[in-house]
């Protein structure tokens, strides 16, 4: 009888609260941050980004292209992070597009990482063109550079070589290309 | 002074009056008609206007007064660009419909924004710097008021401007605009000081701010704006908003951009845990122009001396 109703308290204890997911370490807090490079495809979907790959250029609500790419984490707390993102140039080293900084929740375990359960909301939407630099971002060979810091202040970087790509949409491949003038 | 005195006895009057502005000696004045704004709603109008005259020598405009009725959410003046699905014929207006879809406006300049229902804003260019147009060339306003949950019009709807010209001896240094906004947000129920930012590097050689002011809605907290470096890095912070419905326009300043440099801009928002903006998306509120359920992060920067339109997405 004691047993059936322990049992029965602790159902319904863990029906009433759920899990905090902000509650407790993802890895090994005693380890430094590690980061694994990521970006949102066409479907919303998050996936790891490595050398070489290429980063779409998407077209949000109001206009321009912007890329969707941050960092999965692992080794901190994961709710309430600080994620910032942007392209440079691979041969200058000089900042290819504009900056983007969000809070991120690493609350989503994906490969050994944990990602934010908000792909869009959560992940850097970094503006890339139009550019009134006039660098051209699409097709230039580029860095990735990923930073996030956590509510503990802690932070770790990462880089990633990528190219900036239209997916074969023809207005973003002149706004976002070398000549946006006459587009 | 006589601005300011139409006002004033607009305000005393024991209802609400439409402001009045009586139009400049030189120069050329837009100006909305009188609307309902109905209980429980926002009304979003687009009116069109050509710049009067005719030739092609510029206009310079060195002096700006706004007047706009209680209960504004913001009166901005666009250039009209590309047509996308929005557009009139000079005097028409478009109520609502294509007037809410921010894509229909994507690659039009921004001339002057003014968030200050109730209040004039004159605003006087230093001397030397202008903005210029063309006779002929169309411009667009939009209004936006609110009469509901979260800003509330005492009266009718109605915004004017001013666009007082100057004649100077030597062409001025042109004033420039950049408009910036951050299309991908997301604060939800419970949220605490989430805040997001950005930055807009528009400056092909060294410039100065002269005038700035943010724009976001009612879960909006703070809004910041600094000079940014050719590497993204924010400098020095030269703006700051706490007021998301009457949000101060900064127009004394001298902030100078570097080479390849811009403006960092960040938007920091807080709501209820018992609030709710949209409900078919966990009452949380992402980007677009709907006070009650949507958010904004919109930064508007004045500067001298004009390189292109600058637009950062």
């Amino acid at each position: 009888m004691l047993l059936r109703h322990a049992a029965l308290i602790a159902l319904a204890a863990c029906g009433a609260n759920p899990p905090d997911p902000c509650a407790a370490p993802v890895g090994d807090p005693s380890q430094p941050i590690e980061l694994q490079a990521v970006a949102v495809d066409a479907s919303g979907s998050i996936l790891a980004l490595h050398d070489g790959d290429t980063l779409l250029l998407q077209k949000p609500p109001q206009g321009g292209y912007v890329i969707y790419a941050g960092a999965a984490a692992r080794n901190l707390m994961p709710c309430g992070a600080t994620v910032t993102a942007y392209l440079l140039d691979r041969s200058t080293g000089a900042a290819l597009t504009n900056l983007d900084q969000r809070r991120a929740d690493f609350t989503v375990a994906a490969g050994g990482f944990w990602q934010s359960a908000q792909p869009y909301a959560q992940t850097p939407n970094i503006p890339a063109c139009p550019d009134a630099l006039d660098v051209g971002v699409a097709g230039r060979p580029a860095t990735l550079h990923v930073t996030v810091s956590d509510a503990q202040a802690r932070s770790a970087s990462v880089d990633v070589d990528v190219t900036a790509s239209c997916g074969g949409d023809p207005a973003c491949a002149c706004v976002c290309g070398a000549d946006p003038a006459h587009c | 002074m006589k601005a300011w005195l139409l006002l004033l006895a607009a305000a005393c009057s024991s209802s609400p009056r439409d402001v009045q502005l009586a139009p400049p000696a030189d120069g050329f004045q837009l100006a909305t008609d009188s609307f309902d704004v109905p209980v429980g709603q926002e009304v979003q109008r687009c009116y069109f206007f050509d710049v009067p005259g005719t030739g092609t020598d510029p206009i310079w405009v060195a002096r700006f007064v706004a007047a706009v009725n209680p209960g504004s959410h913001h009166m901005t003046v666009f250039r009209v660009r590309t047509i996308v699905a929005l557009d009139g014929d000079p005097g028409t207006v478009v109520d609502g419909g294509e007037c809410w879809k921010s894509g229909n406006w994507a690659d039009w300049p921004l001339v002057m924004n003014s968030q200050e229902g109730g209040d004039v804003v004159d605003w006087t260019l230093p001397a030397g710097v202008a903005q210029r147009f063309t006779p002929g060339e169309k411009l667009m306003l939009q209004s936006h008021f609110v009469n509901a949950a979260t800003q509330k019009t005492p009266g009718r709807g109605k915004a004017i401007v001013n666009l007082e010209r100057s004649r100077p001896a030597q062409p001025p240094m042109e004033l420039g605009t950049v408009f910036a906004t951050d299309q991908n947000i997301r604060i939800c129920p419970g949220d605490t000081n989430v805040a997001f930012a950005q930055t807009c590097r528009f400056a092909r050689q060294p410039v100065t701010v002269l005038a700035a002011n943010g724009h976001f809605h009612s879960r909006g907290v703070k809004f910041e704006m600094f000079a940014a470096d050719a590497q993204n890095q924010p400098g020095a912070k030269f703006y700051e908003s706490d007021t998301w419905d009457d949000p101060p326009f900064f127009n004394d300043l001298s902030v100078q951009i570097p080479l390849n440099g811009g403006v960092f801009f960040r938007c920091t928002y807080s709501m209820a845990a018992d609030a709710c903006a949209d409900p078919a998306d966990h009452c949380c509120a992402t980007f677009g122009p709907h006070v009650e359920t949507q958010e904004h992060c919109n930064a508007f920067v004045y500067y001298y001396p004009k390189l292109d339109d600058a637009t950062c997405f």
